[in-house]
């Protein structure tokens, strides 16, 4: 808690810390509160703009904007905390394995794998799977894919975090006092890899919502189901833009585009803070 | 110390080449390594789908209108399977796959059926490598400056401005920076169209001025996003090389600021980066490709999602395979220029 | 004849540079040498910061592996020990490192170290293991009660550093390998580390191996020395024989740039010899022959192969053509 308190004191953190609150409220509350389902069409007139009944106005498709938006964040979210979970996951077994082995054979595969999966260019397979398999991509589908070709870079960085560890001082220090293996992961780099795998999570998550976007525009994911992504998919297919339904795509964008600030603004800080503490 | 006699053959001091030859052959491997694994998992994924390329051509045909009989069907598909090579086992494919790939035969394509799909993706090659190409080393390097001199004047209020712009934009997909630029100068301001005919590419000043009237709103929208990427990445770069204590002891001494930028900071960060730009040759691809399909940009991104929607796997697996050759090797070249601008890994020897 | 503590026979180590790293230097490159005989003594490693003494210390304490040669612990490979004989070994030579702020993690406190190698390589109970640590703080100047539960944020440099000492003796080593120990600390807490370490010779038995690139310190403490140059040791000997009679010409120059408080002003005047100048290039490193040779004025034909260590007069080695016969 103390330490909440020291981190609040920035401005920039406190104000997005409060955005990234305000709009996971938002999300999960009014899909609470709503009297209907957001796959369904015409449930209200089309193309009203902003008032006080649809602050927010409705599509083309009869759907108010509001509630949509709300399911949208909410359902990339999910996703995206889905996505990042595994990806983090596969990106710590793989980059612990090959920054803590002490057998060279496996190191040696494991580094060009992570290096290799650093290098493809993973959004043309990316959506090659999603196309493929689209039929039968849930929400866990979608985030699967999603972990399995996106992990390399994570990998590469908790590797060399790792690696780092390996080579501190306090490692020969603790060796030379009698730890075993266990005590030494458990007692000495835990409090280290925690943190770094905090930052990484909350990346992935940055990351994996961005990918579900770009497959989304694509329109490649199941497509009833509301996300940032076919949001702007379905504005793209309604001409939304020609057409000044301009209430349609700001909101969902603009609330999309503070929530991806703040967190990177969060991820920052703590970024900051976790390499000035190591001072 | 009587076991230690003379050791063998005076040497002469020039004998450095080696080095350079191992580290070439090394990353080779790891270039090769890379396109393999890239490869085998698209092919893998195309086999487990749960389409079947050869019923997508069946019913095309049927759906032409020609009437079949059932034993004439199964002849045709059997016929098609052939074609596609889905009548063999699995590794006979995988050997077969990856034979097509070392000769760039992929087969017909599905959407334009006897044309070979090879010949169709050439016809968008160049877009894409036109754009990509000046988006790239534009970006790239009006990214790196901006971010050194951020760097080096960080306490200004202007770049304090500048950053927190850069911080909301940095974390957006390449995506949604393309939808606003759409809705900015296609929905407010009117004043980029679309294309969809693609013509041919040849060297010529029409084709070129054609294809740049059609480029520059993609590449600007990949441009922005990439010089922002590269400058958050030289700030923080140069913050680092600030606090080391000969660049420090450099400021303090008060060198000017012009020479500090060009000596101390401005090489470190720029040394930093060409490894950077190796390493997110990747997502910047990828970034184009869904960038060109938003701008409807007659690039390799506008056909892998024509080929997606048709079904027309021979086409998406040609044009997979050569995003994987064009992004891992061009990294592998860029890593190869990596040893020449870098003072600390010298390969020359003698006096 | 006694079998040496450690004892390292032609080792080199190698490492990597470059973007991935298959291009390689030695940073060790084929070292021999000896030690703990039967009586404790305190023996000193010299070179400039770069020559490799950091990573050969790092090989006598079992943490590099050496690319090629053998490191021997009593006799037997190091990297062929039983799980027990690697036990002993850490009871056997224990290390005290050049930051101190770093040589603890900041997650745990500093007393936690002490208990672990009481407690797991002592296999005291937590009583006798409470009253040696209580013993051998006092002996460093520390008590118990200010070094409980704290961690190392909470203590100066110099206290971290009489702690890691504290730590490395606790277990009271046949052999102390010190590297650059006072390096990181102000210059009037120095003496009070070196008289500690000498002590530990005298109260513990212990045999120090000090490794500095601070000729002035060396020569405080030091009975024996070697001097190490671009990963190669080019002479060794008794102390006082090496610094009144030096023989290998970088030696020479070494003690010669030696700055003498009495010359003043004058000192700044004095050219610095090149040798002593220049960084370190990847392509010195990788000479196979004497690596002095660039800056040799003495150079011949026969500096192109490796010099072998030559004893001039009785414990004083120097590995130089000059003095071959
Ligand atoms: N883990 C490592 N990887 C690569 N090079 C290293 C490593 N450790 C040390 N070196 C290099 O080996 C040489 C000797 O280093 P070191 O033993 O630390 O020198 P010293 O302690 O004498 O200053 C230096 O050039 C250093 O850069
Ligand atoms: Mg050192």
């Amino acid at each position: 808690m103390e330490e909440v308190n020291r981190m609040a004191r920035h401005l920039d953190l406190k104000i997005s810390l409060a955005v990234v609150i305000a709009l996971v409220m938002y999300s999960v509350i009014v899909p609470q509160i709503t009297p209907y389902d957001p796959r369904l069409w015409n449930v209200v007139p089309r193309d009203k703009p902003p008032s006080l009944q649809y602050p927010f106005g409705t599509t083309s498709m009869g759907q108010d904007v509001f509630i949509v938006t709300a399911w949208a964040l909410r359902n990339s979210l999910v996703l995206g905390t889905i996505a990042a979970a595994m990806l983090v996951l596969i990106a710590f077994t793989i980059g612990s394995i090959a920054g803590g082995t002490k057998n060279s054979i496996v190191r040696a595969i494991l580094t060009y794998l992570i290096d290799s999966f650093c290098v493809i260019p993973f959004l043309p397979i990316l959506i090659l799977i999603a196309s493929l398999w689209r039929e039968r991509l849930g929400i866990i589908g979608t985030a699967s894919i999603i972990a399995l070709l996106g992990w390399g870079g994570q990998s590469r960085n908790i590797r060399s975090v790792i690696m780092g560890l390996r080579e501190r001082t306090f490692t020969y220090t603790a060796i030379f006092s009698g730890y075993g293996t266990l005590k030494l992961i458990y007692k000495s780099y835990l409090p280290y890899i925690v943190r770094w795998l905090s930052i990484a999570f909350l990346f992935g998550i940055i990351f994996c919502i961005g990918l579900e976007t770009t497959l989304s525009v694509f329109g490649i994911t199941s497509l009833e189901n509301p996300t940032i992504g076919t949001v702007i998919f379905w504005t793209r297919e309604y001409q939304a833009y020609l057409r000044g339904l301009w209430w349609w795509y700001t909101f969902p964008l603009i609330f999309f585009i503070v929530f991806l600030a703040s967190m990177y603004v969060i991820i920052r800080r703590l970024v900051a803070r976790f390499i000035e503490g190591e001072r | 110390m009587a076991d230690r006699g003379l050791r063998p053959k005076p040497k002469s001091l020039g004998f450095m080449a080696t080095p350079l030859v191992q580290s070439l052959i090394e990353r080779l491997i790891l270039v090769i390594f890379t396109i393999w694994t890239g490869l085998t998992i698209s092919f893998l994924v195309t086999r487990l789908s749960p389409r079947n390329p050869a019923e997508q051509v069946l019913s095309r045909i049927q759906g032409a209108g020609v009437f079949m009989r059932p034993e004439e069907i199964e002849a045709m598909r059997r016929t098609v399977m052939g074609l596609f090579g889905l009548d063999k086992p699995l590794w006979e494919q995988y050997i077969s796959f990856l034979q097509s790939v070392l000769t760039f035969k992929f087969g017909p394509s599905l959407l334009n059926f006897p044309v070979p799909a090879n010949d169709i993706i050439s016809l968008y090659m160049p877009w894409t490598i036109f754009l990509l190409l000046t988006a790239t080393i534009i970006s790239w390097i009006i990214g790196v400056v901006v971010g050194i001199v951020m760097g080096i004047w960080e306490h200004k209020k202007a770049v304090k401005i500048l950053e927190y712009t850069f911080i909301t934009i940095f974390p957006l997909p390449y995506v949604v920076l393309a939808i606003a630029f759409l809705i900015i100068f296609v929905g407010i301001l009117r004043i980029y169209i679309g294309v969809t005919i693609v013509p041919t590419f040849t060297l010529s000043l029409e084709t070129l001025s054609a294809m740049f009237s059609r480029a520059w709103l993609p590449a600007l929208s990949i441009i922005v996003l990439s010089i922002i990427n590269w400058a958050m990445g030289s700030l923080a770069l140069a913050r680092t090389a600030k606090r080391e204590p000969h660049v420090f002891y450099a400021m303090v001494r008060g060198i000017p600021t012009n020479l500090l930028l060009k000596r101390y900071i401005g090489k470190n960060v720029l040394i930093l980066q060409v490894t950077a730009l190796a390493l997110s040759l990747g997502g910047i691809f990828g970034g184009a490709l869904a960038t060109e399909y938003i701008f409807n940009y007659p690039g390799l991104g506008t056909l892998l999602y024509n080929s997606i929607v048709t079904n027309d796997f021979n086409t998406m697996l040609g044009i997979i395979t050569y995003s994987i050759l064009g992004v891992t090797i061009a990294s592998f070249v860029i890593d190869m220029v990596y040893p020449f601008i870098d003072p600390r890994v010298r390969y020359g020897g003698g006096e | 004849m006694v079998i040496p503590l450690i004892e390292l026979v032609n080792v080199s180590k190698y490492f990597g540079y470059g973007v991935i790293g298959l291009v390689r230097f030695p940073a060790v490159d084929g070292v021999d040498l000896k030690i703990g005989g039967e009586k404790p003594e305190v023996l000193t490693l010299v070179g400039e910061s770069g020559c490799g003494k950091s990573t050969l210390a790092k090989i006598m304490l079992r943490i590099l592996r050496p690319t090629s040669g053998v490191a021997k612990y009593m006799g037997k490979d190091m990297w062929r020990l039983k799980r027990s004989e690697v036990r002993r070994f850490i009871r056997d030579v224990q290390p005290i490192f050049q930051d101190p702020m770093d040589t603890f993690n900041l997650f745990e406190s500093v007393e936690s170290y002490l208990i672990s190698a009481a407690r797991n390589l002592l296999k005291l109970n937590e009583e006798q293991a409470t009253e040696r640590i209580a013993q051998t703080l006092e002996f460093v100047g520390l008590t118990l009660d200010k070094v409980r539960g704290k961690r190392p944020q909470e203590f100066s440099g110099g206290e971290l550093q009489r702690l890691s000492i504290a730590r490395a003796l606790l277990v009271q080593p046949k052999l102390l390998i010190a590297d650059e120990p006072v390096s990181m600390l102000d210059a009037s807490l120095r003496i009070n580390i070196l008289n500690l370490l000498r002590s530990a010779k005298e109260e513990f038995g212990t045999s120090i191996l000090y490794i500095t690139h601070d000729l002035a310190t060396a020569n405080y403490i030091g009975e024996k020395i070697f001097v190490m140059y671009r990963g190669s040791i080019v002479e060794q000997g008794n102390i006082e024989k090496v610094i009144n009679k030096p023989l290998h010409p970088y030696t020479k120059v070494l003690l010669d740039s030696l700055p003498d408080y009495r010359m003043g002003r004058e000192w700044f005047k004095k050219q610095l010899p090149q040798t002593l100048r220049t960084v370190i290039e990847v392509r010195e490193m990788l000479l196979k022959g004497c690596k002095y040779i660039y800056y040799c004025p003495y150079k011949t034909q026969q500096c192109y192969e490796k010099p072998i260590m030559i004893e001039v007069e009785k414990s004083h080695e120097v590995a130089c053509w000059m003095y071959y016969e």
